[in-house]
């Protein structure tokens, strides 16, 4: 099984940890270089369902700024990130636009709306 | 037909353009690049030199002394700045002193008026803080300082008025003689004309060539010089030369024109007429030599270096003359110093010249004196402020905050004669970019401006010659469909729209006094508003200089925002738009649009914008919240070429999120501060390639997160311990050498490598913004660079308080809002008490041990730290398994365990009332313990 290099990103240390899944009991994991407990858990994440929020800008028309800011309101799968931006890519809207509106609906079937971070 | 073409718009080119233009004849002037002085007139020390310098029987000689006598009615009728400061050349040994009194005679044989020899004591009393070891100098009362692009400019203007063509991005290919004239081939077009002046400057070797056999040479001599901000042009105050030496006048020290600081030159002779970048050892000769004059020049204080070429002759001489070969050919070339102050005199001789070879030249009625004039709206009193402000109201918008130019400025220098066309040809004409940001600030609205006027795309504008593109063209794909009407869901109209938070400049309906003023409308002042609000202070102004609230908030699109404050995790917008959201419902009003000026005596405030022009308020209390600036490429002095591509993390931040523009291909990240990382996965998400992020130090300075999350998860390389040691490229950034570094994060000989990029983003720290605070008279501290505050961050200015970024960078926004709370309370309290002393108690200092950088607040009176206080401050380096320790008068009152800290976090320190001591104390010093660094 092949062992994966991960920094804990719960506070400043950044831990370098070795994270393997354990051959002998598949699915639970070997975690090394961890100073504290909290750094299993993160590596128990990162390993299993790595998360990223995603936040850009669409095209907006009719309003007084030629960009509107957008996220994701969940974090979606880290391989779905560069798909997602090819879809934000393609969005364009007229304003107004209410702050949490809803730019796209369950964005890749991931459940995660894009919305907008602000009225404008 | 042309009777004449002009070859070079440099201050010759120009100078000679308007003399001819006296005379009934048909003039054009070529230049091979996009603007006006874009060479040697562009880079020089800018001094009106007395005369007694070049070797007896030069031309440089005679046109020196003439020129000098014709500046002050030039400068004068062109409305171009010229200060006859007079020049001093310091000997510092008893030979110096003795080359002293040979150019005195060799000066005074050139009827150089009133010059002096002077002896160490008038020396020492008519300029201070000269070396001790200066002896005595030579005093030339007639010397001075101008503005080179701006009387070349002006000089051109003035001759378009009087008929003369331009052509600019005309670079000569060809001359041929043909019948009794020339056929200029240049760019495409054919020029004909009967007379040819060749001023073109380092190329003018080529250009005799091109038609006669080669009679000279040109050999570039690179001159590199430091500019330095405006708070230092008082360190000087006459142009202070050494004395020369075969290799040149030296390194001098001048204020200049504008009453900035300038510094060099170095003198190198180079083989390229390029080469036009700074070097790391030139600028270090300018630097060594330069404390020579002076002790204690600021250099700190840099906003800029750059270099410029010298046309210098294989003659030594200027070349001026009809060339033996083709009559009616004129060289007028190897214009090296004394150039700039000889051009008018050498533009009258090449005017007999061609009288000589032509006949009498008959003088043209029309003939204009004076051009148009340039405003400089700052320099305007009151009234024609008004006037002009009322004519046409973008006189009140300011667009270049370092150097207060407005927007009807930026209009009217591409609306001249020989209008600007580049982001350089504003900053030569108007200035913005030339301030102490170096147009962080202004560059995108500069950008803006120029596409609005030109009719241009915003990428498409340039910053000098072809080719110098600033913006790769809009983010995201145009085209993209349009959705359906209903496929956004829970859009209603724009309840905001017309709230006074988001409307232009509110009238002050003629009201002249607030109780409370805040000067800045991001997350500090927004914070600070509803503090005050809330305890119960109903008249509050907000003045921000945005079209809107939120501050930089606005562009820090990605999330991370509010984990402390609000227990959630938002975007930057969201963050703004919940305080917009709060000033609105609580009626605070804003003033938008608006920028304040200066901050007075007794709490006067002056400010402009559109609607109210110029007018000045008075308050009880202000809060000042302007936040901070982001250190510029010039102020860390990274050699090589100016090209475009060059952006602060910052500006380029804004440039993509708020304005749509990609600002690179290929990115190279300079500091991993958290602005740079997060820019690293922007580009990388607009579909830009991050070549590498690179860090002078051992470890990345941003969160832990935005290491992982912005530059790991994209397999950037993250260059740690690696520096730029140089820029390259001439219109846009094509590379930069890098070179490892020590542990004093200098570069380490020969391990240099070469990059390529096209785009750089400087991520390397933020400065508080305190301009508007010492114009208040607030002190600042030395080692944040923001005001000296007590607990209620009251500044030493009574009544005057300050909060966030403009007292100490933050790392979180979330602390950010607490501290303006404190702020807009203590205002609001200070008010309220309405000079009254605060009740009883002592007051203590804190103090900064070891371990620890700074500490905010500075000062803390117990009558009003309630149950306890906040210690905001930042350690000096990487430390884990710490303890911060807490000592009044040297006796501990209080130990916090830290398992790690690093100087990108702040820390807070809360001192609860019963941690102190009984009795009164007055310093309180936190340090580290046990630190393992």
């Amino acid at each position: 099984m092949e062992t994966k290099e991960m920094i804990c990103i719960l506070c400043p240390l950044g831990c370098k940890m070795q994270v393997k899944e354990k051959q002998e009991k598949p699915g639970e994991l070997s975690v090394r270089g961890q100073q504290c407990k909290l750094g299993v858990d993160y590596a128990y994440d990162e390993y299993r369902n790595p998360n990223r929020t995603v936040t850009s800008t669409v095209v907006i028309h009719n309003a007084p700024l030629a960009r509107l800011p957008v996220k994701t309101d969940k974090p979606i799968p880290k391989e779905l990130i560069f798909p997602a931006i090819e879809e934000i890519r393609k969005v364009e809207v007229n304003g107004p636009v209410q702050i949490g509106a809803v730019i796209i609906k369950n964005l890749l079937g991931t459940e995660s709306n894009l919305i907008a971070t602000r009225s404008l | 037909m042309f009777d004449v073409a002009i070859i070079g718009a440099g201050i010759i080119g120009t100078a000679l353009a308007r003399k001819l233009a006296e005379y009934d004849l048909r003039l054009v002037l070529i230049e091979k690049d996009s603007d006006i002085a874009n060479g040697t007139t562009k880079a020089n020390s800018a001094i009106v030199h007395a005369g007694f310098d070049p070797e007896p029987g030069t031309m440089k000689a005679k046109f020196n002394v003439e020129g000098n006598r014709m500046y002050e009615n030039l400068c004068r009728v062109l409305d171009v700045p010229f200060h006859q400061n007079g020049s001093l050349v310091i000997a510092f040994s008893e030979e110096e002193m003795q080359t002293l009194q040979e150019l005195f005679e060799r000066g005074r044989s050139y009827d150089v008026p009133g010059l002096e020899i002077v002896g160490k004591e008038k020396l020492h009393r008519m300029e201070t803080g000269l070396n001790e070891s200066a002896l005595g100098a030579l005093y030339a009362p007639t010397a001075g300082i101008t503005d080179p692009y701006l009387l070349a400019i002006a000089l051109a203007e003035s001759a378009v008025e009087n008929g003369v063509e331009v052509r600019l991005d005309s670079p000569v290919r060809e001359i041929d003689k043909s019948g009794d004239g020339f056929k200029i081939n240049c760019n495409g077009e054919t020029i004909d004309t009967r007379y040819v002046i060749n001023a073109a400057g380092l190329y003018s070797d080529q250009i005799n060539e091109m038609i006669n056999p080669p009679s000279f040479k040109i050999k570039p001599a690179r001159g590199e010089y430091f500019l330095l901000d405006k708070k230092t042009g008082h360190y000087a105050k006459h142009v202070l030369f050494p004395c020369p030496t075969s290799l040149g006048k030296g390194v001098l020290v001048s204020p200049t024109a504008h009453g900035n600081l300038i510094v060099g030159p170095n003198a190198e002779t180079i083989d390229s007429k390029e080469a036009t970048e700074t070097t790391a050892e030139g600028l270090e000769y300018v630097r060594g030599n330069a404390d020579k004059i002076k002790k204690g020049l600021p250099l700190h204080k840099v906003i800029t270096s750059f270099s410029g070429l010298r046309a210098k002759s294989s003659t030594g001489d200027f070349i001026i003359g009809e060339a033996h070969n083709s009559p009616g050919f004129i060289n007028v070339a190897g214009i090296d110093s004394p150039g700039l102050v000889s051009a008018p005199a050498i533009a009258e001789y090449v005017a007999g010249l061609l009288e000589k070879s032509a006949g009498p030249l008959e003088k043209k009625n029309s003939f204009r004196q004076a051009p148009k004039k340039h405003t400089t709206f700052m320099n305007l009193d009151d009234r024609e402020k008004e006037q002009l402000l009322r004519k046409d109201p973008r006189f009140g918008r300011v667009v270049c905050r370092c150097e207060s130019i407005t927007e009807g400025e930026i209009v009217r220098a591409i609306e001249g004669p020989v209008g600007a066309r580049t982001v350089d040809g504003i900053k030569k004409r108007t200035r913005p970019g030339g301030g102490r940001c170096q147009g962080g600030f202004c560059g995108p609205k500069v950008i803006q401006i120029l596409a609005r006027e030109l009719e241009l795309e915003p990428h498409e504008v340039n910053k000098n010659n072809p080719g110098s593109y600033i913006l790769t063209g809009p983010t995201k794909n145009k085209k993209a469909k349009t959705p359906e009407a209903g496929d956004i869901k829970g859009t209603g109209p724009a309840e905001t729209a017309g709230s006074p938070a988001t409307s232009g400049p509110a009238g002050s309906g003629g009201k002249e006094s607030f109780d409370l003023v805040i000067i800045g409308g991001g997350p500090a002042g927004m914070a600070a508003a509803v503090a005050a609000r809330e305890q119960g202070l109903d008249d509050i102004l907000v003045i921000e200089r945005n079209h809107e609230l939120g501050g930089i908030l606005q562009q820090c699109i990605h999330n991370g925002f509010g984990l402390h404050h609000f227990k959630e995790e938002l975007t930057g917008p969201e963050y703004a738009e919940r305080y917009i959201g709060r000033i609105e419902e609580l009626g605070i009003g804003c003033k938008l649009n608006t920028m304040v000026l200066s901050v007075g005596k007794e709490r006067q405030i002056t400010y402009i914008n559109s609607k109210d022009g110029l007018n000045s308020i008075r308050a009880k209390a202000i809060v000042l919240a302007m936040g901070c600036r982001e250190r510029t490429r010039g102020a860390i002095n990274i050699p090589g070429t100016r090209p475009a591509g060059i952006f602060s993390a910052g500006t380029a931040q804004r440039l993509v999120n708020i304005d749509g523009f990609m600002v690179g291909r290929k990115v190279v990240v300079f500091g991993s501060g958290d602005i740079g990382l997060i820019m690293a996965r922007r580009i990388v998400w607009e579909g830009g390639e991050v070549a590498a992020v690179i860090e002078r130090k051992p470890y990345s300075e941003g969160l832990i997160r935005n290491y992982v999350q912005c530059v790991e998860d994209y397999n950037i390389p993250m260059l740690l311990q690696h520096t730029i040691t140089a820029i390259k490229g001439k219109d846009r950034v094509e590379g930069i050498t890098i070179a490892k570094t020590d542990l004093s994060k200098q570069p380490i000989e020969g391990t240099s490598s070469e990059l390529e990029c096209d785009t750089i983003l400087f991520s390397r720290g933020l400065i508080p913004e305190n301009e508007l605070s010492l114009s208040a008279g607030v002190s600042l501290h030395p080692a944040t660079g923001g005001p000296v505050v007590n607990e209620a961050m009251e500044t030493e200015v009574e009544g005057i308080f300050a909060c966030g970024n403009v007292v100490h960078v933050h790392d979180l926004v979330d602390w950010v809002t607490e501290e303006s709370f404190k702020a807009g309370k203590g205002a609001a309290d200070y008010i309220k008490r309405q000079g009254s002393e605060p009740g009883e108690g002592y007051s203590f200092q804190t103090r900064a041990g070891k371990g620890i950088n700074y500490i905010v607040p500075h000062k803390i009176r117990t009558a009003l730290m309630n149950e306890g206080i906040e210690l905001y401050m930042r350690c000096d380096g990487h430390h884990e398994n710490t303890a911060l320790q807490a000592k009044a008068d040297g006796q501990p009152v209080k130990t916090m365990k830290k398992k790690v800290l690093t100087p990108g976090e702040m820390i807070v320190l809360k001192i609860k009332r019963e941690d102190l001591p009984e009795g009164s104390f007055k310093e309180l010093t936190v340090e580290l313990d046990k630190g393992e660094a």
